[in-house]
């Protein structure tokens, strides 16, 4: 904090306490560098939260994304699908679109508590260009029993 | 001191570190009550939520509408009196942890701007503790704040990434650009107009988006140069200033006149370019205006009697208007802030700090008519339960979607009425499938 003197100005702290800020700045500075850093360097680009794009392209992506997910009971190969609207408040279901991870993963765990019948649930992103180029296609599968998931990502 | 000391604790123009603080919180004060409130009915319905950081899942309680609104709601207050007394480093400390748990505690709330407010709260609390009195007339003082220029620091980081990924192919090609502006209908015959004088459809935005690129990165250029510009005499300091200033004004408040989902970050960010770039005499001249009222009801000879006439008053109103709110976690937050107002106050007036508790409890009860005044003219509880009548149409019974249609009609604007909705679904619930 600055002292002030008596023509005003304010002083600053010792030379002690200068050193000790500088340190805390530099530490400051260096995590508000690498935190977006991480994010684009990272090979998902996902979680654009903290990266400062102030534009998302996942936002405003050039193509539609719809989520589906589908709970298996046993050796049921059919499954029954979720119907996320009747689950889930409507503020969850673009992040789904989006693929945000945390809410897929939370998702798919809440399904498998939801009845010791679930024995997996699945969760599809399909994305779809309007002029048919290549969009993003995700999949993800959570085995309740063993709590392994597996997932498969491309461009279709 | 070397040259990274001075760049950090050389003197500042006090008025700047001072209308900065004071602007942003004022700014989150409105922010809180009128924006964030609206959304809390979302908070934990379903029983689902995520919280960004898997560890605060952990520790916190399962998020619901009362515990959202119920902070947003403290928030608010905190930031409102802090704004107009300055407060203490407790309030501050308070005032970080609770709004950044507000926003936290869901990932329902992705908003970027809102951590950027974190770290500008976390920043206020090193911020030297300045009174209007200290920074009036021309802001003549000068102060060492390297807190100050730690946040110039921080926003120049972001526009600096905010202008990289503008490099990217979706951005450069102005292809976003065109998504965002795509629905405004004046934007489209502005640019129908542009486009007679013979240029190039895809070359215009094109050039749209690299413009916008390069004004980040002069606006950032400029926080690192400009914000030690009270103690230097280069003449190219002004001139920079002004350009950072038109540009930010330029950007952010061109985004205002676009249907983009960004709330209140424009205002922040043109809030922000102001304290930096502004004349210091402008400031200066700001803060006489804005502190006039204070300053005449400041006047006057305080006894710990009167102090705690005016602390038991304020508590009362506090409370009061908790209370009449009819939202979720009103009461419980009016009451919370009421106790303490009181609680302190007492303490405070009987020992040495009356004159101070009283600025506050004056702030407190300012407060919280300024928000009994907001949910009056604005139509924020009427949002608040059209929001969980949306949600509860998909999600809940018939029953429920007809109490949070009565709710809501209570506070509707009188071109908004849901009678006609509120009657039609009662007829539906009286017919035998129902009974």
């Amino acid at each position: 904090m600055a002292v002030a003197d008596a023509g005003g100005t304010a002083r600053p702290p010792a030379r002690l306490r200068r050193r000790l800020i500088g340190l805390g700045i530099a530490a400051y500075l260096a995590w508000q560098i690498a935190v977006p850093l991480r994010y684009y360097l990272a090979e998902n680009r996902r979680d654009e939260r903290f990266a400062w794009r102030i534009f998302s392209a996942l936002a405003i992506p050039p193509y539609r994304c719809d989520a589906r997910v589908r709970e298996f009971a046993g050796d049921d190969q059919v499954g029954r699908e979720v119907n996320l609207t009747r689950t889930l408040h409507d503020a969850w279901i673009p992040m789904l679109r989006r693929g945000q991870g945390e809410v897929v993963e939370r998702v798919l765990r809440t399904r498998c508590e939801s009845g010791s019948m679930v024995a997996a649930v699945d969760f599809w992103r399909t994305c779809r260009r309007e002029d048919r180029a290549p969009a993003p296609f995700r999949h993800v599968r959570l085995d309740c029993r063993s709590g392994t998931t597996l997932a498969q990502e491309e461009m279709r | 001191m070397s040259v990274w000391e001075r760049y950090w604790f050389g003197p500042v123009a006090a008025v700047r570190p001072y209308v900065l603080e004071r602007v942003v919180l004022f700014l989150l004060a409105l922010d809180a009550w009128l924006q964030f409130v609206p959304h809390g009915a979302r908070y934990g319905a379903g029983g689902f939520n995520v919280a960004h950081f898997a560890w605060l899942d952990a520790v916190q309680p399962a998020p619901t509408p009362g515990l959202h609104v119920g902070v947003m709601l403290i928030v608010g207050g905190l930031a409102w009196v802090i704004a107009c007394t300055g407060g203490n480093l407790a309030l501050r400390v308070l005032l970080v942890v609770l709004f950044t748990w507000g926003w936290a505690m869901s990932l329902l709330d992705a908003y970027q701007h809102h951590y950027l407010l974190s770290l500008l709260l976390g920043a206020f609390v090193f911020f030297p503790r300045l009174h209007a009195a200290d920074v009036r007339n021309g802001g003549a003082r000068r102060v060492s704040a390297w807190a100050f220029v730690l946040v110039a620091a921080n926003v120049a980081i972001v526009y600096v990434f905010a202008a990289a990924t503008k490099t990217e192919t979706g951005w450069a090609s102005g292809a976003v650009l065109r998504q965002v502006t795509r629905s405004s209908s004046w934007f489209q015959t502005f640019w129908a107009r542009v486009l007679v004088t013979g240029i190039e459809d895809d070359t215009l935005w094109e050039l749209v988006a690299r413009t916008v690129a390069f004004l980040q990165i002069v606006i950032a250029v400029a926080y690192v140069a400009v914000v030690r510009a009270d103690a230097s005499r280069a003449r190219w300091v002004r001139p920079v200033a002004a350009g950072a200033l038109a540009a930010a004004v330029g950007f952010h408040g061109s985004l205002l006149l676009f249907s983009i989902e960004i709330r209140w970050f424009s205002y922040y960010m043109i809030a922000l370019a102001a304290a930096y770039f502004l004349p210091e005499t402008a400031l200066g001249g700001l803060v006489g205006l804005a502190t006039f009222p204070a300053r005449v009801m400041a006047s006057g000879a305080r006894t710990w009697l009167r102090s705690l006439a005016v602390v038991s008053g304020a508590s009362c109103i506090v409370a009061l208007v908790g209370f009449h709110l009819d939202l979720p976690g009103g009461t419980a937050a009016g009451l919370l802030c009421a106790g303490a107002l009181a609680l302190t106050g007492l303490v405070a007036a009987l020992g040495k700090n009356a004159e101070r508790m009283h600025h506050v409890a004056v702030a407190a009860a300012a407060g919280a008519l300024v928000l009994f005044a907001a949910v009056h003219v604005w139509p924020i509880r009427f949002q608040y339960y059209l929001y969980d009548v949306a949600d509860l149409q998909r999600r809940g019974e018939p029953a429920d979607v007809l109490a949070a249609y009565e709710k809501a009609e209570r506070y509707a604007p009188p071109d908004q009425s849901r009678r006609r909705q509120i009657e039609a679904l009662r007829r539906r619930l009286e017919t035998p499938a129902h009974q």
